[in-house]
């Protein structure tokens, strides 16, 4: 049962072959039965709410009061706000913390009768680092990495831990591990989502999105939840635009920005994408190569401006308001620095001493101000290719997948997310989609960024190659 | 570059406290990036009339009635503050 989709278990919900009670009582097996290596879960709800709450959506369901996710678990990693739930974003400096109030998008889902299991494993507040604690591993092989900082969500859904997933993009840390674990992550476009109870880092960088295992599970998802949000002023109220199923895709002008020796994208994976791309023009889409050349800028800005948004918002952390405190000190700023000394991890620390940096007087013009502009000329770019093309096509990670003990370089860190973090610099959404594919194992994606607002022709191209080459009914599984 | 005393000075600006450990490996991984970051900046020149794009989200001005909504109950919100007295947050004096 617990291998099915999001569709999948809401026929069998609605058609009476299942209960909530039964589909509960299946998750939380699978859970005991994998949890103890996948390590995905960081909290989890008490089975006996689980239960109960199962049991009230059967309820319902018989009074025809069902949602539309009416007695369908769901999970959502730690960095986003759950009332009554303890959400530490994965850091020691929030390890008691349970939110007084409910994020927007678990209100969302929680009003259409999906029944929230737990919180996800991350890296510390969402920010991978090569001094990352975080436990959860990668289904398909143990041994190897997740990726990015938002590994719990994809490697929930892939070790069939929950149905979906709810995790927060801020330059790749859903697309990334999804990409390694052969799900569907969807970075909206910037404002499509309610930001409001995500314990931000990169502000004008995060957009919350799901993990599905099919491009039909991530259009009904992603349609519950976007929307003008009064509590969230940067987002919009343009309509998500449902999938259509029966429209070819031979319309679609796809742009596959050229590799350049400027950056360091593997044979291998160059490879990859351009055998997608035979696949694609098989399909009927028109792929072809252009120039992106503030492409080799990508690392350099998205270190700069996440760095220095980070080093800003994080500053509200303080052990003041909430969180850890330091028991001795000597005085408020003793206070401040012995709490934030105690309660950050390294990763974290760098991440802000590396942002105060770049916005201290002298190095302000050098590089944040810099950066920015770049970001202007990134987007302006970007945006004329979308003026001949639907869409680009582009790697996920520039190299395949490595063991989670190996310590990468600072030089791999750096262009590590210059695909993904295209996609938070300009706004425009981007869908991480599965193929075939696997290195050492582990499955192998790419990525597809959009125009801002049509989300639904990045899903229309992704469920034509999901429904070609059978990713959705593959009979190899994880775990 | 940057030097151990330019950590420290980062550090204290951040207000976070470093072990010596940390302060080495900060100052190592930070040149690094630097080192990383400063290259491609260098060579580009950007046009004058570049402007800063500081988010993707174009924001306007939108207007609402003056009134209050209500949030969450002081005692609620309390629950997560490390040290309270007598129903405030507890801050070391400052003055």
């Amino acid at each position: 049962m617990y291998r099915k989709t999001v569709l999948q278990l809401k026929g069998l919900l609605e058609n009476k072959k299942i209960s909530s009670v039964e589909l509960m009582k299946a998750y939380l097996q699978r859970i005991k039965q994998v949890d103890e290596q996948i390590q995905a879960y960081i909290t989890l709800q008490e089975e006996e709410i689980l239960l109960q709450s199962a049991q009230e959506a059967d309820q319902r369901r018989s009074q025809g009061k069902a949602g539309i996710l009416e007695g369908i678990p769901m999970a959502v990693s730690d960095n986003i706000c759950t009332q009554g739930m303890k959400t530490t974003g994965a850091s020691f400096m929030l390890n008691s913390f349970v939110p007084p109030y409910q994020a927007t998008v678990v209100e969302k889902y929680l009003e259409e009768g999906a029944i929230l299991v737990g919180k996800l494993d991350m890296d510390e507040f969402g920010i991978h680092s090569p001094y990352s604690i975080a436990k959860v591993r990668n289904p398909w092989n143990l041994q190897m990495t997740l990726g990015s900082s938002g590994g719990g969500s994809s490697a929930a859904v892939a070790a069939e831990e929950i149905p979906f997933a709810l995790g927060v993009d801020g330059g790749g840390d859903l697309r990334q591990p999804a990409h390694f674990c052969g799900c569907f992550a969807l970075k909206p476009t910037y404002g499509r989502v309610s930001r409001y109870g995500l314990i931000s880092v990169a502000p004008s960088f995060e957009q919350i999105g799901s993990v599905t295992k099919t491009v039909e599970d991530m259009d009904l998802l992603m349609g519950l939840l976007t929307g003008k949000d009064s509590k969230d002023p940067t987002t919009h109220s343009q309509p998500w635009v449902p999938l259509e199923k029966d429209l070819a895709i031979s319309e679609m002008k796809i742009a596959l920005p050229h590799f350049s020796d400027l950056f360091p994208c593997r044979p291998s994976i160059q490879k990859h994408i351009h055998k997608v791309a035979s696949q694609l023009e098989t399909l009927g889409a028109r792929v072809e190569e252009v120039e992106l050349p503030m492409l080799s800028y990508v690392p350099s800005m998205y270190q700069i401006l996440t760095s220095a948004e980070a080093s800003s918002n994080l500053a509200r952390i303080d052990g003041i308001r909430y969180g850890h405190r330091a028991e001795r000190y000597d005085d408020l700023s003793d206070l401040y620095q012995k709490t934030r000394q105690e309660g950050f991890g390294l990763g974290v620390k760098e991440k802000i001493l590396f942002g105060t940096y770049v916005l201290s007087a002298s190095h302000y013009e050098t590089y944040y101000q810099k950066a920015l502009k770049l970001r202007t000329l990134l987007y302006q770019e970007t945006n004329q290719i979308f003026q001949s093309y639907h869409m680009i096509l582009t790697p996920v990670i520039p190299f395949p997948v490595w063991n989670r003990e190996e310590k990468k370089s600072v030089q791999d860190y750096y262009w590590k997310d210059m695909y993904t973090a295209i996609a938070n610099l300009t706004g425009f959404p981007a869908l991480s989609i599965p193929t075939r594919d696997r290195i050492e194992g582990v499955p192998i994606g790419f990525q597809l960024i959009g125009q801002a607002g049509k989300e639904h022709q990045l899903l229309q191209v992704a469920y034509t190659y999901e429904q070609q080459e059978g990713i959705s009914k593959r009979k190899e599984k994880s775990w | 570059m940057i030097s151990t005393k330019e950590v420290q000075a980062v550090a204290k600006e951040a207000k976070i406290g470093l072990t010596k450990v940390e302060e080495e490996k900060i100052q190592q991984d930070i040149s690094q990036w630097l080192q990383q970051i400063h290259q491609p900046l260098e060579t580009i020149e950007i046009p004058k009339e570049v402007e800063s794009m500081v988010s993707p989200c174009f924001l306007t001005n939108v207007l609402r009635k003056d009134e209050v909504i209500p949030f969450v109950r002081r005692d609620q919100l309390l629950k997560n503050v490390p040290q309270t007295q007598k129903g405030y947050f507890y801050v070391p004096r400052v003055l």
